[in-house]
């Protein structure tokens, strides 16, 4: 069976149906400006991804899903990126890798979809997007 | 053949117009043109101290694309022993997630410089990884 491509496997990884039980791997981590999450997320055929975010005392917040160290989606609350084509997001923004650029430098406005000024909400609505089913009631440990 | 001088004449006009400066709280953030490897430009801080030297920072902001990228810094000593060459190489200095250079204000152009040479160096580090991952993409 031939290997999937980045922009094939990222893309059958963001849409298929996944699991994160919240309340294990759940994890805060201080380092003076930042707090960040990391926790194990599974799809049904077993595959191991993690879901990884970070908020800064300022309020930026960042959110990514991710298999190894190959980003499927990363979500900015920042504005102002430039897509390699010359386009500006001017916003709140996903990124997405291509098989071109699989450092995700193309991204797309999130518009509203995500909250950009509370974590816990940015975090519901980035994990609803990528089709992550938690477990149990989500809730800090 | 255009003049040497031209071309650098011409990049620094470049470089010029291509940074912005906002200030607040007695602090400026510079976005620079250069881009980190997901194309979001690369942002520096600077604050000045009670004695008068300036701080230049990324308030975290290279540990972070990495971290969301999947690398942890810290707990990897091969990472880290990389993120401390690049500090030496540098000048700089790498604390609790923070890469940032302290001078006087005569020297705050180079400072300058050596932070964002050192955060070019640090963000680059995915793209290692990625090499080293390969098997990641293609045994699944």
């Amino acid at each position: 069976m031939p290997a999937e491509t980045v922009a094939e496997l990222t893309e059958r990884l963001y849409r298929v149906h996944k699991f994160a039980p919240s309340q294990i791997g759940r994890q805060w981590l201080y380092r003076g400006r930042v707090e960040r999450i990391k926790m194990p997320v599974w799809t049904d055929a077993g595959e191991t991804l993690q879901l990884r975010g970070s908020v800064t005392r300022e309020g930026d917040i960042q959110l990514s899903l991710v298999i190894g160290t190959q980003v499927i989606r990363k979500w900015h609350s920042h504005a102002g990126h430039y897509n390699p084509d010359g386009e500006l997001i001017d916003g709140p923004h996903k990124h997405y890798p291509t098989d071109e650029y699989p450092q995700a430098k193309y991204a797309y406005s999130t518009g509203d979809d995500i909250p950009i000024d509370d974590f816990e909400e940015a975090l519901s609505a980035f994990v609803e997007e990528c089709n992550i089913e938690l477990l149990w009631p989500f809730r800090e440990v | 053949m255009v003049d040497c001088q031209d071309v650098v004449t011409q990049y620094l006009s470049f470089l010029q117009s291509s940074f912005r400066c906002h200030t607040a709280q007695e602090e400026h953030r510079i976005v620079t043109p250069f881009l980190t490897p997901d194309n979001d430009p690369i942002i520096v801080y600077v604050s000045q101290d009670r004695k008068g030297g300036f701080r230049l920072s990324d308030r975290g902001r290279a540990a972070e694309f990495l971290f969301l990228a999947g690398l942890d810094l810290e707990t990897n000593e091969r990472r880290m022993h990389v993120v401390n060459s690049i500090m030496r190489g540098a000048q700089a200095e790498f604390v609790d997630g923070e890469i940032f250079v302290t001078t006087g204000a005569e020297d705050l152009g180079v400072a300058l410089h050596r932070l964002l040479h050192a955060l070019q160096r640090v963000y680059d580090l995915v793209y290692v990884e990625e090499t080293n991952s390969t098997p990641v993409l293609t045994g699944i």
